[in-house]
């Protein structure tokens, strides 16, 4: 088995007095694409935002690479590879195509090599080549979803932590993104997924966390998980 | 006698100094509002401190320096020293009151603008203090009867210079990108990797000693400084903010530049007491049929 490049362990958040994470556990392997799965308000989102440093939790850790980054503040976890692609995507809307991508690689003080990834990205995306100059906010939502995806790129992650990227896109769309992601997960990334489109994340996933009210109730293969009755009743609308 | 056309070319060039002026201040107004929403009345204080600052050191520079060398490079300190309590006011009150309700940090400000007023009040017992730039005020070039002088071209000149670098570095340099990203949506900023207190910092700077060189260029334009000069270029570069629509930068010069030359042709025209209805009452029209103001932008949502 590959190496734990996220480890998540009893992870407690609270909004003001709700516990919104009531101590959950999971881990993330190198190279694996692992989902989140459960309905609205289970705690998904939450889990992202506190592992990427946007909340902090009440009690427990986020070791990743080895080392403990609870306490960090957001800007210190990015530059340690770990790059959250909020959900709704969250473009830049007054800024160029081209000025969100080079947003994403913000830490870097490399100039050539900004512009080398800016390329990479290009030849991933060809569309956001063409639109470099457009304001983000004229985009379409699945070429919203591409910048996004292609801003978090530019960090050179080493862990990508995706919220909903089948969000509010056309369903035509949805399978470009599923493409996307597929590819990504070929060439190494490792990705943590959450989504409520259950048999997208399933049809990606190595193995697969389902949550429920702020706690984790059930796990597994993903190719396990899709068979299990009780996800299919739950998420599948079997 | 003057002729028409050049009582108006007069009073464009006063009118372009003046907005000069205003469009430095409503700068830094336009620039905090952006990033942070706080309407910072302070910021008129640190243009009169600017401007005492610059007297101070041009003073102090005496015999060793003067003309335009010695005003520059006391700018220059005023910048700098400006730029330093603008960040100091930010990191001591404002900072710690970024979560707190927008009306706390409002008062907040206010207060800090009493501080500083009252501060400066004291230390110069109230009075005006001169500066004596030792340039020649009838030196310039003339047109037909009026006479545009070096004074004014050179103003007019720096603030164009300070204008542009700003725009450069907003528009250019990733820090620039960085307040832009912040003002639009900080939480996916702070996921950029973009340290948001350190940019907030920053704004406060480049702000602060934007205002610092409208205050030196009031010494020489002026001529006197006093603890209230602050107070109502402030409420004039808010104007000029507001009615290029606030958050926005070329919106802000724009704003400025505006004011003065309506200010400019009104006090000709119509009588200088009657400039500042001129001013505000071109506010009220913006604010009823643009009020995100002339380059502001309206908020459209896509999903």
């Amino acid at each position: 088995m590959s190496d734990i490049l996220l480890q998540v362990e009893n992870l407690e958040t609270y909004y003001g007095k709700i516990a919104a994470l009531k101590g959950i556990s999971f881990e993330v392997r190198e190279g694996q694409i692992v989902t989140l799965l459960g309905s609205n308000g289970a705690g998904k989102s939450t889990a992202l935002k506190t592992i990427s440093g946007l909340i902090s939790p009440a009690a427990g850790r986020v070791i990743f690479c080895g080392e403990d980054i609870t306490k960090l503040p957001a800007h210190e976890i990015v530059k340690r590879g770990l790059v959250h692609l909020p959900e709704g995507r969250h473009i830049f809307k007054d800024l160029t195509v081209l000025e969100n991508l080079e947003l994403g690689s913000y830490t870097l003080n490399d100039n050539n090599e900004r512009k080398r990834r800016i390329s990479w990205v290009f030849d991933r995306f060809p569309i956001l080549e063409s639109r470099m100059k457009q304001l983000g906010g004229t985009l379409s939502g699945g070429e919203q979803q591409m910048l996004a995806i292609g801003r978090g790129l530019m960090a050179a992650p080493k862990l990508l932590l995706m919220d909903e990227p089948s969000m509010g896109i056309a369903p035509l769309i949805v399978k470009d993104i599923t493409e996307i992601i597929r590819r990504l997960h070929e060439d190494g990334t490792t990705i943590l997924l959450v989504e409520q489109n259950a048999k997208m994340a399933l049809g990606l996933a190595d193995y697969g966390y389902v949550m429920d009210t702020g706690t984790i109730v059930l796990e597994g293969e993903g190719s396990t998980l899709i068979n299990d009755e009780k996800v299919i009743k739950a998420y599948l609308g079997g | 006698m003057f002729s028409i056309w050049e009582l108006i070319l007069q009073q464009l060039v006063n009118g372009l100094i003046l907005g000069s002026f205003y469009a430095l201040v409503a700068l830094g107004y336009s620039m905090v509002y952006g990033i942070i929403k706080l309407l910072n009345f302070a910021h008129g204080d640190i243009y009169m401190t600017g401007a005492f600052v610059c007297l101070s050191v041009f003073a102090a520079l005496g015999n060793i320096v003067s003309g335009w060398t010695g005003i520059i490079l006391s700018i220059l300190v005023a910048m700098l020293i400006s730029g330093i309590l603008g960040y100091i006011v930010q990191r001591v009150a404002y900072r710690p009151l970024l979560g707190a309700p927008r009306l706390s940090l409002l008062i907040t400000a206010i207060g800090v603008s009493l501080v500083i007023y009252n501060t400066v009040m004291v230390m110069t017992n109230s009075q005006p203090m001169f500066f004596t730039s030792g340039l020649d005020n009838a030196a310039g070039i003339r047109i037909g009867s009026i006479l545009i002088t070096y004074i004014q071209l050179v103003l007019l000149a720096m603030s164009g210079v300070f204008m542009l670098a700003l725009n450069f570095f907003i528009g250019r340099t990733m820090a620039g990108k960085a307040m832009r990203a912040i003002a639009l949506d900080q939480d996916t900023s702070r996921l950029m990797g973009i340290n948001v207190n350190r940019v907030i910092g920053m704004t406060f700077v480049l702000g602060s000693s934007l205002a610092a060189v409208a205050g030196g260029m009031a010494c020489v334009y002026y001529g006197n400084v006093q603890y209230n000069m602050g107070y109502t270029i402030g409420i004039k570069a808010f104007t000029s903010a507001v009615i290029g629509g606030i958050g926005s930068i070329p919106g802000a010069m724009l704003g400025g530049i505006l004011l003065g030359l309506l200010e400019a042709m009104g006090t000709q025209f119509l009588g200088s007491q009657w400039k500042d209805v001129f001013a505000f009452g071109l506010l009220i029209l913006i604010l009823i049929f643009r009020p995100n103001g002339l380059l502001g932008k309206t908020e459209i949502e896509r999903m």
